[in-house]
């Protein structure tokens, strides 16, 4: 959709989210605004640049603003994006009021930034909620004579390279269309969640492009074809089967192709299979997993052969029950050892 | 003998051809000069020319031609002249693919081992281009020599076999005798060459070299050379079955497709000094490779370099790559 390495950060302004209590005795003021924007050299510049590609190339959804969302986030984004656009100041602190009051006690305070972009030369918007983090920060000083390392406890660091919990979307017109298309990332370090319903939805006013059930099925779709087209090692062929099936099988939420790419493939079939996904459009960022249309197919894995044969195994009873061998003269051989129940005629 | 009458009667006619013996060379020409360069040989000069009427009419006085308009070949002529002498046959190669050849005449293979005389390759080849010219007449010579045997040509060759007096045959014997100097120019160069081309660094040594070139097009950052060859020799066993010219083939059309980009992200992180690998020539290598060969790449770079570079030269590049966290 668009191209991440093309992201050039113009402003930024950054809020101050505190914690939002429900109890009237908890409740603080609200955010704390900013009424300008913030000073921007050239490595911030490029750190958020790298921060947004970095986030957005491996796990984010392709996202559009809802219509009926009953947030106003989606008409001030359109705001940004107008010619000319609205301004920056007061956007972004009407975002941070509507992040404020849509949240929950339970979610820590944190900070928005919202930056007006370049997406390859194209007006965009993205937006970061992230929390504060505490560091130490190490300096060189003179000390009574003498030279030594400072050590300071900074508890106002943000986005580090060692940040794992932020959650960005970036808004723009892709290339040839007048429509606003997002990308969205919750990066949640040791869960594998979905975006969180609050930020896509109460928030942002966002919903996905396309259903998870369809991307689903489309991806089980072109991995099983090229399995079966572009694989011919028989042996191999059945390993990434299993390892499809044991893919959409998990209890994982989302399904990243990259990362299945990278876990199960040999390295020189790797970037075949996210060229085909690429060219179906499924492409190799993270996605909602939804099993609805594929789930039957996915409770056993079907070999068929040339003569009439047919074997039906679980994906977990290959490598077990279920020998798969490779012969050389480009035949397989498929060994079952198990305990005979039954034989009888099938027609 | 051709008489005065005839003289002239060739004299108009070729006049009158020369326009369709000019377009005989430009396109010879130009054929040569993208296929020579496309094969992976940088002639040191592709040069033509169409014959002077001076020069035809004092050939035909010269010659006794049987049929002089058909005889005399080398009305439309090229040269290419090589910088390395195993170049020529290259060049050969090249003309056959592109051209019917119709003659060949090799001066090396003719010549008695004690002589020392001109070398060069001769060929005649048809074309079909010629505006006005019959099918008989589109041909062009092709010479294919190194630099030093034409160095030795222009100097000598009028010198001997058109100079207005007859030379002594010592003073002929002084100018075939610098014949051996050009066949001993000749064969160190190729030896020297082949020996430079054998060395184990001299193709990441290349590839550098080419590297630096398209990089000083994109930016002016100054680079560390110890950086280069750190990361270069940690990627070479990437390029190890890859050809330098086809690579640098690639090259081109991935700079030539992300100019804008790259010289954004130059002019981005001039005064970003985060990541030293930005400001190396070997970024193009390691962009090039994240489009296109990136798990390879990240296999590769995880044995020898720091994981947390690539990372962050993938995210700059806009394709971040997945690594275990």
């Amino acid at each position: 959709m668009f191209d991440l390495g093309r992201i050039q950060v113009q402003s930024l302004i950054v809020h101050e989210i505190p914690r939002h209590f429900l109890r009237a005795e908890d409740a603080t003021s609200g955010p704390v605004l900013s009424d300008v924007e913030s000073p921007l050299n050239p490595t911030v510049r490029n750190f958020f640049q790298e921060r947004m590609a970095g986030s957005l190339g491996r796990a984010a959804f392709e996202v559009e603003l809802d219509p009926h969302a009953e947030s106003r986030a989606p008409s001030l984004i359109s705001g940004l994006l107008a010619d000319p656009p609205s301004d920056l100041v007061a956007a972004s602190q009407e975002l941070a009021e509507i992040l404020y009051h849509c949240q929950s006690g339970v979610s820590p305070e944190g900070l928005l930034i919202v930056l007006t972009v370049t997406v390859e030369g194209r007006p965009g918007v993205a937006i970061f909620k992230l929390e504060k983090e505490e560091g130490t920060r190490v300096q060189r000083k003179k000390v009574q004579g003498g030279s030594t390392f400072s050590v300071d406890h900074l508890t106002d660091l943000m986005l580090t390279g060692k940040t794992r919990v932020y959650k960005v979307g970036l808004f723009a017109r892709p290339s040839g269309s007048d429509e606003i298309r997002g990308l969205v990332c919750d990066k949640q370090k040791g869960s594998d969640t979905t975006v969180a319903f609050f930020f896509l939805q109460r928030f942002l006013g966002c919903c996905l492009c396309e259903s998870p059930e369809i991307t689903t099925n489309r991806f089980y779709g072109v991995a099983l074809r090229y399995i079966n087209d572009d694989i011919e090692d028989p042996e191999v062929k059945a390993r990434y089967q299993v390892a499809l099936a044991q893919e959409l099988s998990s209890n994982r939420t989302t399904v990243s192709p990259e990362a299945f790419a990278n876990t199960n493939l040999k390295v020189a079939d790797r970037s075949r299979l996210l060229e085909r996904l690429e060219e179906a459009g499924v492409g190799r960022r993270s996605f909602p997993k939804d099993l609805s249309i594929v789930s039957s197919a996915l409770r056993r894995i079907q070999w068929q052969f040339q003569h009439g044969v047919v074997v039906l195994a679980t994906p977990e009873q290959v490598g077990s029950v279920v020998q798969v061998e490779g012969l050389d003269d480009g035949r397989t051989r498929l060994a079952v050892t198990d305990t005979l129940k039954t034989v009888q005629g099938h027609r | 003998m051709l008489t005065d009458v005839e003289l002239e009667g060739l004299r108009s006619r070729y006049v009158s051809a020369i326009s369709g013996y000019q377009e005989i060379v430009d396109h010879v020409v130009d054929r040569l000069s993208s296929s020579v360069a496309h094969r992976g040989v940088a002639p040191a000069a592709i040069e033509g020319r169409v014959k002077d009427t001076a020069s035809f009419v004092k050939k035909l006085m010269r010659k006794d031609y049987p049929s002089p308009w058909t005889d005399l070949r080398d009305k439309a002529g090229v040269r290419v002249t090589t910088v390395y002498a195993p170049d020529v046959a290259m060049v050969e190669e090249v003309i056959a693919d592109e051209f019917e050849v119709l003659y060949r005449e090799d001066k090396r293979a003719s010549l008695a081992p004690d002589r020392f005389d001109y070398l060069g390759l001769h060929l005649e080849i048809a074309v079909t281009v010629g505006d006005g010219l019959v099918d008989a007449e589109r041909v062009c010579e092709v010479q294919v020599r190194t630099g030093v045997e034409t160095a030795w040509a222009n100097a000598c060759h009028d010198l001997l076999y058109k100079a207005p007096v007859e030379p002594e045959p010592e003073i002929k014997r002084g100018l075939h005798r610098l014949l051996a100097l050009v066949e001993l120019f000749d064969l160190e160069v190729t030896r020297t060459r082949e020996a430079i081309m054998s060395h184990p660094t001299y193709k990441e040594g290349r590839l550098l070299l080419g590297l630096e070139q398209a990089f000083l097009e994109l930016t002016a950052h100054r680079s560390d050379p110890e950086l280069s060859r750190l990361v270069i020799d940690a990627l070479q066993p990437l390029m190890s079955s890859t050809d330098w010219d086809e690579y640098q083939r690639v090259l081109e059309i991935f700079i030539g497709g992300n100019r804008d980009k790259l010289m954004r992200i130059y002019d981005d992180y001039l005064t970003d000094d985060r990541n030293p690998l930005v400001s190396q020539p070997e970024s193009l290598l390691v962009f090039e490779r994240i489009e296109h060969d990136r798990f390879r790449l990240t296999e590769q770079w995880k044995q020898v370099l720091p994981i947390t570079m690539l990372v962050q030269m993938a995210d700059i590049w806009g394709k971040p790559i997945s690594v275990d966290e």
